[in-house]
C-alpha cells in the first residue's frame, strides 16, 4: 500500500478509525511509514504556508502580519506614545500566535533595526541591538510602536478590503493579507528557511521600485528590461557595493540569481604615502560587524594575510569606521584585495525570489510580483470603492428618508404622537410614507435640532455631495483604468513621503582585482636551499651583493645549507612545484616572499601544502604555458612520461596529481623541453640511455608513463638530463668517485633499452649517485652525508671515456656522497639582456 | 532516553535488559509536535529498531477538541468525531481546540491520554522496510531537491495545516 512511487491513496490509511483494532484494549497498529509520512507533510506544509515564507502581495510572514495588526488594534501608530514590547509580544502570543514568545519578540526588534530593514516597519525606544550581534535588550525594558511608513500596509483595513480568518481559539479575527498599499515584499526584502525550499529577497529603493510599479501600471506588456531600467537592483539598508550587474538581471528575469555585495572601503595615505590606511565605512547586509574583525585579525595572527599592522574598530553612535593599518611598504590595495577575498568584506547574496502565491510557494520573476502586487491593490481598491459606494448609498437612503419626513413634519409628528409605543410608531409611518425600515428607525431617532431651517439646508447639501460621490465611486467601478490611476496615484504618495536616495552602489564587474595589476612585472631571483627554504630578491639587490664580492653564494643561509636552485624569474610567473609522491604544486613568483639579503626566506612546505615527507624534486619555471612546452617526468623505476605542460594551467592550492606512480615508485626528476630532444638518464649501477623524447607518446596528466629504461635488479633512476649541443654528463659516486664524459660518446638509442654503462661501478666507487649535464664553464657543489661539502669547477675535472672508472673528485673516508648540483647561478649579463628585451 | 530504555544502542543492542513494556510517545497534537514524533521515529528507526521491530513504541493520541456544554465536557480525538460529538451535544458548546499538552490539567491529561483504561495508543509497526527506508532518506536525508519533489507531490494529502 505504501509504495513511494504509487501512493495516492496512502493517507486515506493514515485516519485512524479505518485501522483494524486488535485485541489489546485501546491498541491500534499504525505503520511507521504512514505515520511518518503524514507527519511530516503536516509539519512541513504547515512551515511552508504558514510561518517561514512571505504572503507575495504584502510581503508578510504571518507573525509579522500578526504583530502589526495586534498593534494597530492596539492603536500603537507613529504620532502615539511608545508602549513597551511585552505588551505588544502578551498581545500577538495571546491572540493571534500560538509560538514562543522569543519568535515574536525577534521579528519586532527586526522591523525597528535599521541595519535589517530598507524601511523600518517599527519604532523602537531603547537598546534594540546592533550590527555587531548584540540583541536587543529584553522586552520587559524596550518600547515600540509602528513607523509612520507602516500605514501604507494598514490603511483601509477597516474598509472590507481584505478577507479575515479565524484566529487559533476561533474568538478573534485576523487579517489574511493586508491592504499593504507599500510593496513590502521587494521594499524589505523576506528571508525564510522552510522545509525543502528557502526564500531570500532582498530589500529595494522605494523610489526604483514604485517607478517600476508605474512603468507597469502604464504598460502590461512591459518587459523585465524594462522593469530594470527603473529598478537597478537590491538596494540594502547597511548600503555597500554591488559588484556585478549580471546576477541582478538573472535573478530578476529568473527569480534566481547571485550577486555580490562588497563592503565600502577608502584608502588613506600616511607620511608622504609610505604608509596607508585602510578605512571601512559600510558593510555587506547581514554581516556581523565584530565577528568580521575577529576573523581579519585571526587570518592576520595566522599569516593567512599579511601587511596589517593594527586593526581597530573605531565606530560610535555616528557610524560605522573600521581602520586596518597597513605595513609600511605594503600595498593596501592589495591587503583590500585580500580582505575581499579571505572575509566577508565581499559575500555572495543568492537571491530567491520565493513567495507564497495562494498560499502556494512559488519561485517568481520581478515582472510576477510585481503583477501580483498590482492584483492585489486592484482587488483592494475595488472593494475599498464598493464599501465606500455601499456606505455613501446607506446614507443617502437615510437622507432620503429625512428629506420626505421633513417635508410632511407635522404628518409625522402627528403620527407618532398617535402611536402608543416606538414599534407602533415605526409601523404606521413605513405605512404612511413607504420608509424603509432603517428610515423610518433614522427618523424616530431624529434630534428636534434638526427641524431647523439650516438643518434642513444641511442635509440637502448632503445628500448633493452623496449624489455626485455615488457618481464617482460607481465611474471607478466600471473603470479598471481609473483603477490603476488610484492605485499609480497612492504609490506616488508614497514615494513622495517616504522615498530616499539609494544607499547601495551598483558597480559594473570590477573584476576581481588582478594581484598582478598591482605587482610589477620586474624580474627576480628566486633562490631555493638543499634545506628547503625560498624566497625572492629583486635584481638589483642580487647584483648589489655581488659587486660586493661575498663569494658567489647569494643567499644567506643556515650553516649546512646552501642554495640548490636560482632562478631568474619574472614577478607574474608561475612556478611548477614537482614532489617525489608525483604531485605538482604552483606558486606564482611574487607570492614567494621578498626578503632581506640575509635572510634565510621561507620552508617551502609553509608556502603550498606539501605533505611533511614530501620533497621538491623538481621547479619548473613557466608563464605562457605554450603549447610546444612539454614536461618529460622520470622515476626511480626507469618510467618516464611525456605531458603538454599546459595541461598543468589549472593547479589548485592543494596540489593535483603530475604522474601516476607505481608503488614504490618515486618521482626522480622532470624535465622542460621545447618539442623533442635528445635525454640522458643515468643510474645507480652506472647505466645510461639516451634516447630522443619523440620515442616517448603524449598522455594526459595523471598518466604512469611508459619504460624509459630497463633496470637491472636493484638498480634505479638517479637523474636525467636534457642534451643540448656540447653537454657533457657529469656523474659522481658515493665515494666520492667521478667522471665528466661527452655527451656524443653515449650512442643513441630507442627508449626502453638496457642502456649503456656510464661509471664502471667498483668497491672504490660506490654506487652513482647523481648525473648532471655541465658545459665547461659550470661550477658544482658536492655534498656529503654527514654535510660537508666541496664546490669545484667543472673544467678542474677530467673529461674521459664513457666505460671508465671516474677519478677521485673528493675524499669521503666513513661518509658517503649524497648529492651532487650545479651552481645554478645566473649571470649577471644575462640578467641585464633579458631586462632590455 | 537511551539511559532510560536501558538497552543500548545500534548494534550494541539488548532487548532483554529493556527496562519497559511501552515506550509511548506524546508529543502536543500541534503541527510542530508532529515533526518532533517523526525526528524521535527517526532516531528510532536508525539506531534502536529492534525495538520497533519488537513492538515496543507505541505513539499517544491526545485529545485535539473538548467541547464543553454546561458541565459536561467530552472529548474529541479527530475532526470527524468532532462533528459526532456536536451533532449529540446540540447547540450550546464551547471547544477548545488543544495545541498543546501544557493546555490541561494534569487530571485531564490523565483521564483523556494516559489511563489505560480509557486511552487510545497507536502501536507503531513496520509493513515495509525497503520503502521505509527510502522514506527516511528523503525526508530526513541531506539532499534537499528530493524533499521538495516529495512535498510538491503529496502536498494535497496534508491532514493538519496549522494556521
Amino acid at each position: 500500500m505504501s509504495d513511494i512511487v504509487n501512493d495516492d491513496e496512502i493517507l486515506e490509511t493514515e485516519n485512524i478509525d479505518s485501522i483494524e483494532t486488535d485485541d489489546n484494549q485501546g491498541i491500534s497498529n499504525i505503520y511507521i511509514e504512514d505515520e511518518i509520512k503524514a507527519s511530516y507533510l503536516d509539519y512541513s506544509m504547515s512551515v511552508i504556508v504558514s510561518r517561514a515564507l512571505p504572503d507575495v502581495r504584502d510581503g508578510l510572514k504571518p507573525v509579522h502580519r500578526r504583530i502589526l495588526f495586534a498593534m494597530n488594534e492596539m492603536g500603537m501608530t507613529y504620532d502615539k506614545a511608545y508602549k513597551k514590547s511585552a505588551r505588544i509580544v502578551g498581545e500577538v502570543l495571546g491572540k493571534y500566535h500560538p509560538h514562543g514568545d522569543t519568535a515574536v519578540y525577534h521579528a519586532m526588534v527586526r522591523m525597528a533595526q535599521n541595519f535589517n530593514y530598507r524601511y523600518m516597519l517599527i519604532q523602537g525606544h531603547g537598546n534594540f541591538g546592533s550590527v555587531d550581534g548584540d540583541s536587543a535588550a529584553a522586552m520587559r525594558y524596550t518600547e515600540a510602536r509602528m513607523a509612520k511608513i507602516t500605514t501604507g500596509l494598514l490603511d483601509d483595513i477597516d474598509k472590507n478590503t481584505i478577507d479575515f480568518a479565524k484566529n487559533f481559539d476561533e474568538t478573534l479575527e485576523e487579517p489574511k493579507v493586508l491592504p499593504a498599499k507599500l510593496p513590502n515584499l521587494l521594499l524589505n526584502g523576506a528571508a525564510g528557511i522552510a522545509v525543502g525550499m528557502a526564500t531570500n529577497i532582498p530589500p529595494h529603493n522605494l523610489c526604483e521600485l514604485v517607478d517600476a510599479i508605474q512603468c507597469l501600471i502604464e504598460n502590461p506588456e512591459a518587459s523585465i528590461e524594462d522593469l530594470y531600467e527603473h529598478l537597478k537592483g537590491p538596494d540594502f539598508p547597511t548600503g555597500g557595493i554591488i559588484n556585478g550587474m549580471g546576477g541582478i538581471l538573472e535573478a530578476y528575469k529568473t527569480g534566481r540569481g547571485k550577486i555580490r555585495v562588497r563592503a565600502k572601503a577608502e584608502i588613506i595615505e600616511k607620511d608622504q604615502g609610505s604608509k596607508q590606511t585602510i578605512i571601512v565605512h559600510e558593510l555587506p547586509y547581514q554581516v556581523n560587524k565584530a565577528r568580521l574583525i575577529e576573523n581579519i585579525a585571526e587570518l592576520a595572527k595566522d599569516k593567512k594575510i599579511t601587511g596589517i599592522s593594527d586593526l581597530r574598530d573605531e565606530s560610535d553612535r555616528d557610524g560605522m569606521r573600521i581602520v586596518i593599518e597597513i605595513k609600511r611598504g605594503e600595498n593596501a590595495e592589495v591587503v583590500l584585495n585580500t580582505l575581499f577575498k579571505f572575509t566577508d568584506m565581499e559575500v555572495t547574496f543568492g537571491i530567491i525570489l520565493l513567495a507564497l502565491v495562494k498560499n502556494i510557494p512559488r519561485v517568481l520573476n520581478l515582472k510576477e510580483i510585481l503583477h501580483y502586487y498590482l492584483e492585489h491593490r486592484f482587488e483592494v481598491i475595488t472593494r475599498r470603492t464598493q464599501f465606500e459606494l455601499n456606505k455613501c448609498e446607506a446614507r443617502a437612503h437615510i437622507l432620503e428618508g429625512f428629506r420626505i419626513a421633513l417635508d410632511h413634519i407635522e404628518q409625522v409628528i402627528k403620527t407618532i404622537r398617535a402611536s402608543k409605543d416606538a414599534q407602533e410608531a415605526k409601523e404606521r409611518l413605513i405605512e404612511q410614507f413607504k420608509f424603509s425600515d432603517i428610515q423610518a428607525k433614522a427618523i424616530l431617532e431624529m434630534r428636534l435640532q434638526r427641524l431647523t431651517n439650516m438643518e434642513r439646508n444641511k442635509i440637502d447639501e448632503e445628500y448633493a455631495f452623496l449624489m455626485t460621490e455615488i457618481i464617482r465611486l460607481k465611474e471607478i467601478l466600471a473603470n479598471p483604468t481609473m483603477i490603476y490611476g488610484i492605485i499609480s496615484k497612492e504609490i506616488v504618495e508614497i514615494k513622495e513621503q517616504f522615498g530616499d536616495n539609494r544607499r547601495t552602489e551598483i558597480q559594473a564587474d570590477i573584476k576581481e582585482i588582478n594581484l598582478e595589476d598591482l605587482i610589477k612585472d620586474e624580474p627576480v631571483i628566486v633562490t631555493l636551499t638543499n634545506g628547503g627554504y625560498i624566497k625572492r630578491m629583486p635584481i638589483e639587490q642580487y647584483r648589489t651583493q655581488k659587486r660586493g664580492g661575498r663569494g658567489s653564494n647569494a643567499t644567506s643561509t643556515l650553516e649546512d645549507d646552501f642554495v640548490e636552485n636560482m632562478y631568474l624569474a619574472s614577478n607574474h610567473d608561475t612556478l611548477l612545484i614537482f614532489t617525489n609522491l608525483g604531485k605538482v604544486f604552483n606558486i606564482k613568483v611574487y607570492e614567494i616572499p621578498t626578503v632581506g639579503k640575509n635572510a634565510r626566506g621561507k620552508l617551502v612546505q609553509n608556502l603550498i601544502q606539501m605533505g611533511e615527507d614530501e620533497k621538491v624534486r623538481a621547479i619548473i619555471q613557466t608563464r605562457e604555458y605554450s603549447e610546444l612546452e612539454q614536461l618529460l617526468f622520470v622515476t626511480r623505476k626507469g618510467i618516464v612520461k611525456k605531458t603538454a605542460l599546459n595541461l598543468y594551467k589549472n593547479i589548485n592550492r592543494s596540489g593535483i596529481r603530475a604522474i601516476t606512480l607505481k608503488e614504490d615508485d618515486d618521482l626522480v626528476n622532470v624535465l622542460k623541453l621545447e618539442g623533442d630532444c635528445e635525454v640522458v638518464l643515468g643510474t645507480k649501477l652506472g647505466f645510461a640511455i639516451r634516447f630522443n623524447s619523440s620515442d616517448v607518446s603524449h598522455t594526459g596528466r595523471t598518466a604512469s608513463g611508459v619504460i624509459g629504461i630497463k633496470l637491472r635488479n636493484s638498480d634505479g633512476v638517479v637523474g636525467s638530463i636534457k642534451v643540448d649541443e656540447g653537454t657533457s654528463i657529469l656523474t659522481i659516486a658515493e665515494k666520492g668517485i667521478g667522471k665528466r664524459t661527452k655527451v656524443d660518446n653515449y650512442l643513441l638509442q630507442k627508449r626502453s633499452g638496457k642502456g649503456v654503462i656510464n661509471l664502471k661501478i667498483t668497491e672504490n666507487s660506490g654506487t652513482v649517485v647523481a648525473i648532471k649535464s655541465c658545459m665547461d664553464d659550470d661550477e658544482v657543489m658536492i655534498i656529503t652525508k654527514s654535510g660537508t661539502l666541496i664546490r669545484t669547477a667543472v673544467k678542474n675535472i677530467r673529461s674521459i671515456g664513457r666505460a671508465t672508472q671516474g677519478v677521485r673528485i673528493m675524499n669521503v673516508t666513513d661518509d658517503c656522497v649524497t648529492s651532487m648540483v650545479k651552481v645554478d647561478e645566473v649571470k649577471v649579463d644575462e640578467i641585464e639582456e633579458n631586462e632590455t628585451i | 532516553m537511551i539511559t532510560a530504555f536501558g538497552v543500548n544502542i545500534g548494534d550494541d543492542i539488548d532487548l532483554t535488559k529493556i527496562r519497559y513494556g511501552k515506550i509511548i510517545i506524546m508529543t502536543d497534537a500541534d503541527v510542530d509536535g508532529a515533526h518532533i514524533r517523526t525526528l524521535i521515529l527517526t532516531f528510532f528507526y536508525r539506531y534502536l529498531k529492534p525495538l520497533i521491530d519488537g513492538g515496543h513504541i507505541y505513539i499517544a493520541q491526545p485529545p485535539l477538541y473538548k467541547v464543553s456544554a454546561g458541565k459536561r465536557e467530552v472529548y474529541a480525538y479527530s475532526d470527524p468525531e468532532l462533528q459526532r460529538v456536536l451533532a449529540q451535544m446540540g447547540d450550546k458548546t464551547t471547544i477548545q481546540r488543544y495545541k498543546g499538552l501544557g493546555e490541561m490539567n494534569p487530571e485531564q491529561l490523565w483521564s483523556t491520554t494516559m489511563d489505560p483504561e480509557s486511552r487510545t495508543l497507536l502501536k507503531v509497526t513496520l509493513e515495509d522496510a525497503i520503502v521505509a527506508d527510502q522514506l527516511f532518506d528523503i525526508l530526513m536525508g541531506e539532499k534537499v531537491e528530493p524533499r521538495r519533489e516529495f512535498i510538491e507531490k503529496h502536498a494535497k494529502y496534508v491532514r493538519n495545516l496549522d494556521i
